[in-house]
């Protein structure tokens, strides 16, 4: 009888898993088949000869979506040491500190968390079209960058609170400065909260797409507004589309396989300690 | 890990934390981030308030003019505003109520201690930390009349004529809620395991003996004890919802008609599609006080029944 229930909860658990996953295994398939083996009804899962040309396409130099995806690449990069910088200084000074003023500063980088971005991109259209940068790398990296350090401040707050106030003070007590004490002693410790927060803030760049979409143009396309640039045109290859989305979504799968216990605290900032 | 409600996490380093020194050095720590955030969110805001008391269309430069609050009564006014808003709060009913009770099934469902299934644990975030826009896309090549799994999948199990989801007004609106939960639906139960964990086995133990059956048990002791956790969970999918913007875009763009067309993707037509904006300043800038007022709503209800539990 227990058995049985052991083997019930298996499957169902299996199933549920498998509903989840089909989407994305479907979309795997589509990218390893030839054109003519997508369109072949009823479909199939494994009766087909599995090609990368698809791969081989998305990825030569010929094609426009590498150049998207270093875009990409170098907008995530950017935003991200950006972020983490100016994330983690921040972060110290809010830690464990009893001032009010801290606490609106706390309660304002939360905020962030909870607006929705696009009551942004009006005066973001303005702003950069005024400094001359619209359409622009560094347009999107720094947009993406104030979000981030939202993140990367709250993900090592986190952290920075828990340090015990006593290796502070003996620090203090040994004469080091402020900044001798963040630098040399709670950084240190704080290597894999700050670790955590750089994937985070390089998956918020990587992963946005509406001030992306508004800020560049068609050199500066990141590779989300690539994608989508997709769906309107008249001829499709849809093996292509599979295999760029493959390709786009393999930072994310990354972080979910590796950093699972982090992804609370980055995804629900000021809900979690 | 633990889990407090949201905000209660700032009041509690005030209570739990020793007084450190003042100091005035680490307060300059901040100044980049503040000088950031004020620069990059703030007077951005400002500027859209701004905005949104101009009559003011990009395609004709020369032709904006000081209209005090017209742009507001306008909104009152357009039919498009309210269907927006009835979509919109149709959307976060059905995808929230989805997630939530989707989640906290399958959290029970995982919540055995059996060998394997951390494993599928893990695999089961997959769609989590997935852009949404390639979310879409996704379901797009999933969904596909010509060569989905999905439409092969249903007919396998009966139904032969299945609709085209994106394509028919009355389901792509159902479309999105799927593919929006589906993403999110391993939030809530990466959550709701947190808190299941923290629940004290003997308490089980204990009702057993008292005779009381599983349903019993759950809702006398596993519901009010995760409460607090749901509620945290509901405040960030609420507010998530609300905002709604990546997976239209790159499913339905609205349609068909205008189907799908919630608050966010209004603002951005009105901005980005035909230049009002005055017009797109003053939606989003409604838009801003929704969301503001239903998170500060959310966010004081939750801490009610958080110090409620406590």
């Amino acid at each position: 009888m227990k058995i049985f229930r052991i083997a019930c909860v298996y499957a169902a658990c299996l199933a549920v898993l498998a509903i989840f996953l089909a989407p994305i295994a479907w979309v795997v398939v589509i990218s390893l088949k030839m054109r003519g083996d997508i369109f072949t009804w009823p479909p199939t899962f494994f009766g087909f000869k599995p090609t990368m040309i698809n791969y081989v396409n998305v990825l030569s130099g010929s094609s426009k979506f590498l150049l998207y995806l270093g875009n990409s690449l170098i907008v995530a990069s950017v935003s991200t040491v950006v972020a983490v910088c100016i994330g983690t200084l921040g972060a110290f000074a809010l830690s464990g500190r009893r001032k009010r003023s801290s606490k609106l500063w706390s309660y304002w980088m939360l905020s962030f968390r909870m607006m929705p971005p696009v009551a942004l991109i009006i005066p973001y259209h303005f702003l950069y079209q005024k400094a001359g940068m619209l359409g622009s790398l560094s347009a999107i990296a720094i947009s993406h960058s104030v979000f981030s350090v939202a993140v990367v401040l709250w993900m090592t707050k986190n952290f920075f609170d828990e340090v015990p106030s006593e290796i502070e003070e003996a620090a203090m007590v040994d004469g080091a400065s402020e900044w001798q004490t963040f630098r040399y002693i709670i950084l240190p410790m704080a290597k894999a909260a700050i670790a955590a927060s750089l994937i985070f803030a390089f998956l918020t760049s990587w992963n946005e797409f509406l001030f992306a979409a508004i800020l560049s143009n068609t050199k500066t396309y990141t590779a989300p507004v690539a994608i989508s640039s997709f769906v309107g045109e008249v001829y499709v290859s849809w093996g292509e589309l599979a295999a760029a989305t493959i390709v786009g979504i393999l930072p994310a799968l990354v972080v979910v396989f590796f950093g699972q216990r982090y992804l609370l605290v980055g995804l629900a900032p000021g809900a979690v300690k | 890990m633990t889990i407090p409600v949201i905000t209660s996490a700032i009041d509690a380093d005030n209570e739990e934390a020793r007084p450190r020194r003042v100091s005035n050095t680490a307060n300059l720590f901040l100044i980049p981030a503040g000088v950031m955030s004020v620069l990059l969110i703030g007077l951005p805001l400002l500027g859209l308030l701004v905005t949104s008391l101009f009559e003011f269309n990009l395609t004709q430069m020369a032709m904006y003019r000081f209209v005090w609050l017209s742009n507001y009564v306008t909104i009152v006014q357009d039919p498009a505003f309210w269907h927006a808003l009835r979509v919109t709060i149709a959307f976060v009913i059905e995808s929230v109520a989805l997630q939530i009770v989707a989640g906290v099934a399958i959290a029970l469902l995982f919540d055995h201690r059996l060998p394997g299934l951390s494993l599928i644990r893990t695999l089961f975030l997959a769609p989590m930390m997935i852009a949404p826009v390639f979310a879409g896309m996704i379901w797009r090549l999933f969904l596909s009349d010509d060569f989905g799994l999905a439409k092969y999948l249903l007919q396998l199990a009966g139904w032969s004529e299945p609709p085209l989801w994106l394509s028919n007004p009355a389901f792509a609106i159902h479309a999105v809620v799927i593919i929006v939960s589906w993403q999110w639906i391993p939030f809530v139960v990466l959550f709701c395991l947190a808190g299941l964990q923290i629940i004290p086995r003997d308490l089980y133990e204990a009702a057993k003996l008292d005779g009381a059956g599983p349903i019993r048990r759950f809702t006398a002791i596993t519901l009010p004890l995760l409460m607090p956790i749901i509620s945290t969970v509901l405040v960030f999918r609420v507010i998530d919802a609300l905002k709604v913007f990546d997976v239209i875009y790159a499913t339905t763009g609205g349609g068909p008609g205008d189907s799908t067309e919630t608050l966010s993707y209004l603002v951005y037509q009105q901005a980005m599609g035909f230049f009002n904006m005055g017009y797109g300043a003053a939606l989003a800038t409604v838009m801003l006080i929704v969301v503001a007022t239903l998170a500060l709503i959310l966010i004081k209800f939750n801490e009610r029944i958080a110090k409620g539990r406590a």
